[in-house]
């Protein structure tokens, strides 16, 4: 005999039949018909395209900068990546002015302390957008 | 009042006719009721918790799935609302390393119980329940009230299948026994 079965006691089924269960209030089915309003339609609501750009970029900014650092670095190891060359050749040649300019930039201590500081505080802020989820829909 | 089955309200409700809702909550409301009554032991409150399930069954009748039944459904949001208004865990699990289910039979249980006549046995079934702790008095309610089976109860409730039975074998014992101490009581 199944253990289901077993429980299935008819006799007592049949005296806690006839105890009666506790009762709400004699209101308790208008309180509950006034507190619900017509049964809403589902809105399917379409998430703007900015804000899911806006949570991915948590993992497109890192992503972009480790595979810039992987593609101009110069460790042989890294020479196998396929497409590396074409990379250094035409990727290199465009952005070859911005790290002209960045060079000048970084020889001043004053502007290299600042670049440092808000080079930090950037990789702090994508690090808390990482582990801390908050989507404001 | 005879009722029909609960997914001929629920297509009504959700075709538009909210006042089909009402039959549902009338065939539903003395369960949700005494389910919200036995965990937070307050009729205020359990009123107000069964209130606030019934809205919330309604508004979420869209994502029913009809997976469980609706009455497992309904019973499991207001058990877990009212479980969450006393923020206190309400049916541990029972260690069973050393509990076994004996197959007992109904009669082998309760010898002596079936002599006595039928508002006898009520009286004595009233006093036994009374004895019982309000966990137990739900876990009895929704298995001989309200049919339900054990994977029921155990979506409901949360505990696993193999602790509800444990459970009920061991309510079920103790009402026995209860009611045969108190038959000797009053023969003494």
């Amino acid at each position: 005999m199944d253990t289901d079965d077993m429980l299935k006691d008819d006799f007592l089924a049949d005296l806690i039949g006839k105890v009666p269960l506790e009762s709400p209030s004699d209101e308790f089915i208008n309180n509950v018909m006034a507190a619900i309003g017509p049964l809403s339609s589902h809105v399917i609501e379409k998430r703007p395209f900015y804000l899911m750009i806006k949570s991915l970029l948590p993992y497109i900014a890192p992503g972009i900068i480790i595979v810039f650092i992987l593609f101009s670095s110069d460790i042989p190891y890294l020479n196998y990546i396929s497409g590396k060359e074409y990379f250094s050749a035409t990727f290199i040649k465009i952005v070859q002015p911005f790290w002209i300019s960045m060079k000048t930039l970084i020889s001043s201590r004053f502007i290299t302390y600042s670049l440092l500081i808000g080079v930090s505080a950037g990789f702090l802020f994508i690090i808390d957008k990482l582990f801390s989820r908050r989507f404001v829909a | 009042m005879k009722y029909q089955d609960d997914n001929f309200y629920i297509e009504k409700v959700l075709n538009g006719d909210s006042s089909a809702y009402a039959a549902l909550v009338a065939k539903h409301k003395n369960l949700v009721f005494s389910i919200a009554l036995k965990v937070l032991n307050n009729r205020e409150d359990a009123e107000e918790i069964a209130q606030d399930a019934f809205v919330k069954a309604y508004h979420s009748l869209k994502s029913f799935e009809k997976k469980s039944k609706f009455s497992t459904w309904l019973y499991r949001i207001v058990y877990n609302a009212a479980i969450s208004r006393t923020r206190k865990r309400f049916l541990e699990t029972i260690p069973m390393d050393n509990y076994v289910i004996h197959n007992y039979s109904e009669e082998d249980m309760r010898p002596g119980v079936d002599e006595v006549d039928k508002n006898e046995q009520q009286v004595l079934l009233g006093r036994a329940l009374k004895n019982l702790s309000d966990e137990d008095n739900l876990l009895i309610t929704l298995f001989y009230h309200n049919n339900n089976s054990i994977e029921d109860i155990s979506g409901i409730t949360g505990l696993s299948a193999s602790n509800v039975k444990v459970r009920l074998h061991r309510i079920r014992k103790k009402l026995y026994d209860d009611m045969k101490s108190m038959m000797v009581v009053r023969l003494n």
